[in-house]
């Protein structure tokens, strides 16, 4: 447990948002220096959270609560309080949040040209929304951010979005709503079921009936399984990706997702251990059918977005697989799968965005020999494949693994998700055959490639990939702790 | 001690490649030329540290360093140089370094070169990185690099022209199509492969679950988990998902077909990837865990089904590939089956070591023949890329008469040849030679009946293709193809350049002097390797004496006689010919089609796993997600609009006047969108944030 002398958190989710309302005021002639001021306020963030980051990691308090402010009353008779902290599986989704916002609004420069002012101010909010769900402690604070973040999010869609931008934005809102609802119907019988009665996360960890415990996990599941998302909750996601403009992809596949992953570490293995500990089969089938459905469903796309978002379908089955697995292997693997994935992902949607922009089209079976005619997009999209593909050359590779060294611990019958990553390989590697390899004479389409600065952003994205592959404790040494935590729960649930 | 080395040797062997490789790109900005001697000459450092750990070998010991990699699951990285490592990367240095160089005149000229050498550069340190491992997930990583380089590498003419495909354009079997691009072929690889990957994983995961470490010395130390394997009845499982990974890296029975296909790379590249070593991984990994099962378990018996697994696959193997090397129209294919088959003989052999009474001699003649075949192979493919190169022509029956003209290559290739053959005195006779032998060791009758019956018939064939290979390049009548080419660029087909002939021409001298010091080699292996197994690994090692066993060497003439007299019949004496013979034998012809069309095994995979799995996975998304998920849709509107109606206070923005039009999703879109055009989502998001922040001032004000 770690305090400082200043609220870093609360730092972490305000300075965004007070950022975001200032913007109308300062933009208001000109909008120059929009992407220069969104960014500072971005890297600002980026630096804090790396510190928060480093000290979790140095002290190896990922266990425990960290940097805990709070709990102040807001509204006393109904136990809803300020109360944020910052744990091991708080910190990483943190720093992913920070990185991913920052090269966000760098790559937005180029892809994105109207209404800037508002653009970037609903940036800014989701940020700082965002932090506020990594890191209440309260379930209401929770709700309210967790709700929060769908505001800029909708907009996005529906502002910036393709041409069916009307119909995803509206069933991206309602999925996600209607998911949170059952949440919140969650929270509040929680809230009634302890004495004396509290919203806050410390005070009802343990004390949950188990008969209770097991209503939550299905109301729950509903909730978190809308965002994750599982099989059969997950068709807003492709519509959402396909009309979303590339860099809100980025934070929708990146940042949003996690927020389901997150829920089921915190909520449902962190309070409802000893119902996680009898159903976990329930929740690991769901995830392993998202797994497949997910991979089996890509495999026939033409679109490269939806083909990518179907990816996400099936790499975030990983999360609640390894989340369910009850062993420090499966969490820890899930917490690091998170992070993995939001910058695979990232990756993979930004290039999407650039794809879309230089050869005017999305179709897989239309875009042909893009090595010859944009070599560095194409190179960036191999490495970007690969990330992916979860090949050992970045650290996705670990994540996914160590998800299913905790799933065969279990149950060695599920080392048949192993077949899972072929499948992947198989529908990226038809991508890369049609898309970057073959002659170029053949496709009418004439491409430009990416300008130097363009391309640094993009190489940033595989930074973290491969130095958390080569000192995998740079995650590890957060997230165990926490694993360690959470293991524990669950096997005092068993007994 | 005189075989101290240093500790960082072993680490450089596969760092100085993997790193040289990623510095390819801005070597190569300073020049062409500098770039090509950079790449051969990392190549050849990485050979030379190879070289100077051989007295290491030499003495049967082992050199083994450790590192902290991942602290917080407890998992070291780390080096094992022992005799089976240090043999393997003087083998693959070496090699490696002489196809390098035949490379400079091979792809003179070509464009994408800093790729080229990157991917080669990259694919020996991987290989050099598999070699040193001292565990499973360090292994796996050497094992998808060299996968990769072998997929970039295959499809490195990626602009798929006709010209570059592999296989008769136009030919079909079943419906599916027989020939393919470059990419097509690098994709099918690094697919099939991967399935092998994944069995891999499963295995090493499960022992990882079972013994908690990855680590090979630990392993064999401990047998805990072993017994607790056993208990569970996975210890059979498991070692076989383990051998699934190199049945996929070897091209074993029953992913092989992905071998003849990666044909379709520069021949370069089948040269040192898919001949000499990148294919050898499987047979290494085999040669590597195969002792540690046998001192984990307290009875052998509980593992030997697992050796006759690996020996059974081996020698089915071994036999399907040699049929088809005797009916393929590419040279580069008849040399690929070859492969194949002789991969599958090593498999062979290892598989043998685990069902007989001594371990030693199985596992010596399973070493002993992937040296003696990485030498030949890699001449004969290089010869063989001579050959193309030269008469434009990747076609058996568009060659011939080339003996002349091609004089050196001609020698080369005939001893390279001659030794895959088998003929009395070459490092192939003796090698396969010291298998047969090891095969009469089975203690059970029917698998010794059975596994030295396929493996002598497989021999007859080797040496029939082998004949009848060199007939058809180097004997005969000159093509018409080739009387053409002459005609039209006006000079007569000569010997390739220096640079490519002097590396096969070396390494044919070479498989002349290891033929002539068989037994020595033999000897030195048998008590460096089983030095090393006996007190490294704790093995119970009998001393294994060099003989010659009469029933061996008598079977190994007699095939000789047989399938090379035949070959010799056919194809250089032109006694009989063969497409008569074909044609007047009843049911040769449709044998012939059974060979040619890869005994249909291609076609079915195409059929049920990949039209099969595009059809499921169609299906799924036509009736599952839009047929019924996309429909169930509207129940989530719905579902709203109850809720809001009931409670009646929640937001506007998402039912507003929807209620009266229950149902309707599209009205209820449009709608509500038409509100976020009106301009006022400015002034919303601002007051928004405003009111966020307020509040924050009054909690902490």
């Amino acid at each position: 447990m770690i305090e400082l002398s200043f609220p870093i958190i609360s730092v972490l989710i305000a300075l965004p948002i007070l950022g975001a309302s200032l913007m109308p005021l300062i933009f208001k002639t000109s909008q120059k220096y929009i992407v220069i001021y969104a960014a500072i306020i971005s890297f600002i963030e980026l630096l804090l959270s790396f510190y928060a980051y480093r000290l979790i990691l140095v002290n190896g308090t990922g266990g425990s609560y960290n940097f805990i402010e709070g709990p102040i009353s807001i509204i006393r008779h109904f136990g809803i309080d300020y109360y944020v902290a910052m744990d091991g599986l708080s910190a990483p989704l943190v720093i992913i949040t920070s990185m991913l916002s920052l090269l966000v609004v760098i790559g937005s420069r180029d892809l994105i040209s109207d209404r800037k002012v508002l653009y970037y101010s609903l940036l800014l909010l989701f940020q700082g929304a965002i932090m506020g769900v990594f890191t209440s402690l309260n379930m209401i604070l929770f709700y309210v951010f967790w709700d929060v973040v769908l505001i800029p999010m909708f907009l996005f869609i529906g502002i910036w979005g393709g041409p069916r931008r009307k119909y995803a934005a509206i069933k991206f809102f309602l999925f996600t709503f209607v998911g949170s609802i059952f949440m919140l119907f969650a929270f509040i019988l929680i809230y009634f079921s302890v004495a004396p009665n509290s919203f806050n996360i410390t005070d009802v960890a343990g004390r949950i009936p188990l008969g209770l415990q097991i209503i939550s996990s299905v109301l729950f599941l509903i909730g978190f399984g809308v965002k994750l998302p599982i099989v059969p909750f997950h068709t807003w996601l492709p519509d959402a990706h396909v009309e979303a403009p590339a860099p809100i992809s980025v934070l929708l596949a990146g940042l949003l997702l996690k927020m389901g992953g997150y829920g089921f570490l915190r909520f449902n293995i962190g309070l409802l251990p000893e119902a996680s500990a009898q159903y976990a089969w329930v929740f690991i089938l769901i995830g392993v059918i998202t797994m497949f459905y997910g991979a089996f469903v890509a495999l026939v796309q033409t679109d490269i977005k939806k083909m990518i978002a179907l990816t996400s379908v099936n790499h975030m089955g990983f999360v609640i697989l390894g989340a369910f697995t009850g062993t420090v292997f499966g969490i820890s693997g899930a917490i690091f799968q998170m992070f993995t994935h939001a910058a695979a992902v990232g990756l993979m949607f930004m290039l999407s965005g650039y794809l879309h922009k230089v050869s005017g089209t999305r179709d897989i079976t239309v875009i042909k020999g893009l090595k010859f005619t944009s070599p560095r997009l194409a190179s960036l999209l191999v490495f970007g494949s690969m990330a992916a593909m979860a090949l050992p050359i970045f650290s996705s590779f670990l994540s996914e693994y160590m998800v299913i060294v905790g799933a065969i611990a279990v149950n060695p019958i599920y080392a048949v998700i192993v077949a899972i990553p072929v499948i992947t390989v198989a529908y990226f590697l038809w991508m890369l055959k049609r898309v970057v390899m073959s002659d170029p004479t053949t496709s009418r389409i004439r491409h430009h490639d990416l300008g130097n600065f363009s391309t640094l952003t993009l190489v940033l994205y595989l930074i973290p990939l491969v130095l958390t592959l080569v000192v995998p404790w740079l995650i590890l040494g957060v997230s165990n702790p926490i694993a360690e935590v959470y293991v524990n729960l669950i096997s005092s649930g068993v007994a | 001690m005189s075989t101290e080395i240093n500790y960082l040797i072993p680490w450089l062997v596969f760092a100085i490649p993997i790193l040289g490789a990623l510095l390819m790109p801005i070597v190569a900005r300073i020049g062409e030329k500098i770039r090509d001697y950079y790449a051969i000459f990392i190549t050849l450092i990485s050979a030379i540290l190879c070289a100077s750990m051989l007295p290491i070998a030499l003495a049967g010991e082992t050199f083994h360093h450790q590192v902290m990699w991942i602290s917080a699951l407890d998992i070291t990285a780390g080096v094992l140089a022992d005799p089976l490592s240090i043999l393997m990367s003087n083998i693959v240095g070496w090699l490696s370094f002489s196809i390098m160089v035949y490379s400079m005149g091979y792809m003179k000229g070509e464009n994408n070169m800093t790729r080229y050498w990157f991917l080669m550069v990259f694919f020996i340190g991987s290989m050099q990185l598999i070699i040193f491992s001292d565990n499973f997930l360090q292994l796996f990583f050497g094992w998808e690099g060299v996968g990769l380089c072998s997929y970039g590498l295959i499809s490195f003419w990626n602009k798929d022209h006709k010209k570059d495909y592999v296989g008769t354009v136009g030919k079909k079997a079943w419906g599916i199509p027989l020939a393919y691009s470059p990419t097509h072929a690098g994709s099918k690889a690094f697919l099939m492969t991967r399935v092998g990957d994944a069995s891999f994983l499963i295995g090493i995961l499960t022992l990882f679950y079972f013994s908690g470490t990855f680590d090979f010395m630990e392993l064999s130390k401990s047998h805990t988990w072993a017994v607790e394997l056993a208990k569970s009845g996975l210890l059979i499982p498991v070692a076989l998902f383990i051998f699934g990974g190199a049945i996929g890296k070897s091209a074993q029975f029953p992913l092989q077909e992905w071998l003849p296909d990666a044909m379709a790379g520069p021949t370069s590249v089948s040269a040192l990837i898919h001949a000499a070593t990148m294919v050898k991984a499987g047979v290494f990994l085999i040669a590597r865990i195969g002792p540690i099962f046998v001192t984990a378990v307290e009875n052998i018996s509980l593992i030997m089904p697992f050796f006759e697994f690996v020996a059974w696959i081996g020698a089915i193997t071994a036999f399907l590939a040699a049929s088809q090397a005797m009916v393929s129209n590419e040279l580069k294919k008849v040399l690929a089956y070859s492969t194949v088959s002789q991969i599958g003989f090593m498999m062979l052999a290892f598989g043998v070591a685990g069902l007989t009474s001594n371990f030693i001699v199985g596992y010596v003649a399973g070493f002993f023949h992937l040296t003696s075949h990485a030498i030949f192979k890699a001449s004969l493919f290089m010869g063989a890329g001579a050959i193309i190169h030269q008469t434009h022509t990747k076609y058996l029956n568009e060659m011939g008469g080339l003996r002349k003209q091609m004089r050196l290559t001609f020698i080369a290739m005939t001893i390279g040849a001659a030794s895959l053959a088998g003929i009395p005195l070459l490092s192939g006779f003796w090698s396969k030679d010291a298998i047969l032998a090891s095969i009469l060791g089975v203690e059970s009758s029917f698998t010794l009946i059975a596994l030295y019956g396929l493996a002598s018939i497989t021999a007859i064939m080797t040496a029939f293709y082998s004949f009848r290979m060199i007939g058809m390049i180097f004997f005969g009548k000159k093509s018409r193809h080739l009387s053409k080419l002459e005609k039209s660029s006006g000079k007569h087909i000569h010997e390739a350049p220096v640079l490519m002939y002097a590396p096969y021409v070396i390494l044919a001298i070479l498989t002349l002097a290891l033929g002539f010091t068989g037994p020595i080699y033999e000897g030195f292996l048998a008590n460096s390797l089983g030095h090393h197994l006996e007190y490294a690994v704790g093995m119970e090692i009998h001393e294994h004496v060099f003989s010659i066993n009469l029933i061996a060497v008598s079977t190994s003439i007699l095939a000789v006689l047989v399938g090379c007299g035949s070959g010799y019949l056919f194809y250089i004496n032109g006694k009989l010919n063969p497409i008569e013979t074909v044609k007047n034998i009843p049911g040769l012809l449709t044998l012939q089609k059974f060979f040619v069309n890869r005994w249909y095994i291609n076609s079915l995979y195409y059929i049920v796993f990949i039209n099969g799995s595009l059809k499921l996975s169609q299906l799924i998304h036509k009736h599952v997600e839009v047929g019924i998920l996309d429909k169930l849709n509207t129940v989530v509107p719905k579902f709203s609009i109850i809720l809001s109606t009931l409670g009646g206070k929640f937001d506007k923005y998402i039912v507003d006047g929807t209620a009266t039009r229950i149902a309707n999703f599209n009205i209820l879109i449009s709608r509500n969108v038409r509100k976020i055009q009106t301009g006022i989502t400015e002034q919303y998001v601002f007051f928004f944030a405003l009111g966020i922040i307020l509040l924050t001032l009054l909690l902490f004000g």
